[in-house]
């Protein structure tokens, strides 16, 4: 959707600057720092959000998140750094870069006595004039067409928030910046948001910037992610990245645990060797060992019915980074 | 150009929608004008019926002066502070204002394309008013004159520019407060009781010339019915006008600009 709209628009001198925008990243910053007084907000923080991707924004509440988004959509002013969307640097190029960008900061607000589609036609007439031939459109995406007639004031939070998104939508954007978007849903609403997102995603190509402090939402949504705490970035990467157990942890699950554990005790390559939930935890030196540890078991007559990786969740990871943060501080 | 323009045209339509539909409003701002219209007309009503001889008619010239009066200087400017209000700050109220700015849309352009939707809802408001007036001015007039068409013509654009430029000051003022509430307040008790009492201190002399209640008295037209008209020449109630129109909005039109979203 948003890729025939931007083949439209390449005419004339645009094509050198849309095309080089189109290279740049979605959201780029560098340095990007907020100060209130003497309260550092954000940090010298520097992303990069690759398009096409749905990129989690991970952090306790109150770690910095919103600001860093009010900075990207050029609603507060950095203290210093600085920031480019879609390959336009804000703020000074803010009004082309948001006329590609929806956005939704802390909870979608609507006027409670004007109807969903009442409220788009506002917010489409704002927009520009093509917009508002894609109210019904949007609404049929995000599952409110039924209820497009009814006052915003009846809506339930989950509404409201297919109705952002629907509004962001407006605009055909290729970047949606969407500020914990599943704060206060339920679990269907969570799933219901968690789809669209997949869908805006796989299905149109557009790039969408989750923040979020449910990780194991943005782990379940996101392919890529950043950790902010305390103002700071301290981890980026790809989710697969992020939740990758760098110490190379085994667990292995047997008939009797206590020989293997009492097998396993001597060997140099096990460190870190305990029973957890009946099942034997190590870490070990390099991940092909794992072969030659579950060969002694055997050998010694011990039944391995269970070895893998142990794989940590976003949430784990997230919890041992902020924590150590704390304890480091 | 076009493009703007049909813009323009979009974002005023938004917000006439959102002002016209907020039927509360609508209906408040209806009531402080009818209901003392009908409570005025009543009472002149039953004391004619009770004593012809002593009580003259509800309708007729004098009494469309009185009804002028309630439109234009008393409860017509409350009417249009409660709309003011509402398209200065119902954006702010209802939290839709940063997503007003997220658009990219200048700031300015929000705040100007306020401007004519709450003006012409204070104008459709008031026309019913005034169409009532007219009604009772002439159905209950007995024997009594009644204005021309040439005074009826005048009151209407009076009567406009009496409630716009209320209008248009109370969206200013809601603007930079961020208050609907306060600027409520504030505006009312300006206009129905300060800006009276100030109109009648004749120790002020010339300085009440100042005042938008005295420009719109000066101006009225029709019978003197109510508080003394100041006297002053016409370019100074239409520089009073200007700098009322001016000063209120402008400080409103900065605050959007400048707020924090």
């Amino acid at each position: 959707m948003c890729g025939e709209r931007a083949a439209l628009t390449v005419t004339g001198m645009e094509i050198t600057h849309a095309n080089q925008a189109d290279r740049e990243p979605a959201v780029e910053t560098e340095g990007l720092t907020k100060r209130f007084g003497e309260r550092i907000a954000v940090d010298d923080v520097s992303l990069v959000v690759p398009r096409g991707v749905a990129y989690g924004f991970l952090g306790h509440n109150g770690a910095g998140k919103t600001t860093l988004i009010r900075m990207l959509l050029g609603l507060t002013r950095a203290s210093g750094g600085r920031a480019s969307v879609l390959g336009l640097a804000v703020p000074d190029q803010r009004a082309r870069a948001l006329a590609r960008v929806g956005a939704i900061v802390e909870e979608p607000a609507f006027y409670p006595h004007l109807t969903g589609y009442e409220n788009l036609k506002i917010a489409a007439a704002v927009r520009g004039p093509e917009t508002r031939k894609r109210i019904d459109g949007v609404l049929e995406r995000v599952g409110l067409d039924k209820r497009s007639k009814d006052r915003v004031g009846t809506y339930s939070l989950g509404m409201r928030q297919r109705l952002g998104v629907a509004r962001c939508l407006l605009s055909d954007p290729e970047l949606l910046i969407l500020d914990e978007p599943m704060n206060g849903l339920d679990p269907g609403g969570m799933l219901d948001v968690r789809r669209m997102i997949r869908a805006l995603v796989e299905d149109e190509g557009r790039t969408v910037f989750v923040s979020s402090h449910l990780l194991d939402e943005v782990e379940k949504t996101c392919e890529v992610a950043a950790i902010i705490d305390g103002g700071r970035v301290i981890a980026q990467g790809s989710i697969e990245e992020l939740v990758a157990d760098e110490a190379g942890e085994l667990v292995i699950e047997c008939d009797d645990t206590d020989r293997a554990l009492a097998l396993l005790a001597g060997d140099p390559r096990v460190r870190g060797l305990r029973s957890e939930h009946g099942a034997l935890r190590m870490n070990v030196l390099a991940r092909d060992q794992a072969g030659e540890i579950n060969s002694r078991l055997v050998a010694a007559g011990v039944v391995v019915t269970r070895l893998e990786p142990a794989r940590r969740s976003l949430e784990d990871r997230f919890l041992e980074m902020t924590t150590r943060l704390e304890v480091a501080a | 150009m076009s493009v703007d323009l049909t813009v323009a045209r979009q974002m005023v339509g938004a917000d006439l929608l959102r002002l016209r539909k907020k039927r509360g409003m609508i209906a408040l701002a209806l009531a402080v004008m009818l209901v003392p219209l009908v409570i005025m007309t009543g009472y002149d009503v039953v004391k004619h019926a009770s004593d012809p001889v002593h009580w003259s008619p509800a309708g007729g010239l004098n009494n469309y002066g009185r009804l002028l009066d309630l439109l234009g200087v008393f409860m017509g400017p409350v009417a249009a502070i409660l709309i003011g209000a509402e398209a200065g700050a119902g954006d702010l109220a209802a939290g839709v204002f940063r997503d007003n700015v997220l658009t990219g849309r200048s700031r300015m352009a929000l705040f100007l394309a306020r401007i004519p939707a709450a003006v012409a809802v204070t104008l459709a408001v008031t026309g019913i008013a005034f169409v009532i007036s007219v009604a009772v001015t002439f159905g209950f007039a007995g024997g009594l004159a009644t204005p021309s068409l040439s005074v009826i013509l005048q009151s209407v654009a009076w009567l406009a520019l009496a409630n716009s430029v209320v209008c248009v000051i109370a969206l200013g003022l809601a603007s930079l407060t961020g208050s609907r509430t306060g600027t409520i307040t504030a505006l009312i008790g300006w206009e129905l009781v300060l800006s009276p009492l100030v109109v009648q201190a004749s120790s002020l002399g010339s300085l009440r010339r100042g005042l938008l209640d005295a420009v719109m008295l000066f101006l009225k037209p029709g019978p003197v019915t109510g508080p003394p008209v100041i006297p002053m020449s016409v370019a100074v109630a239409v520089a009073v006008t200007i700098g009322w129109l001016l000063v209120l909005p402008a400080l409103g039109a900065w605050r959007m600009r400048t707020r924090d979203a």
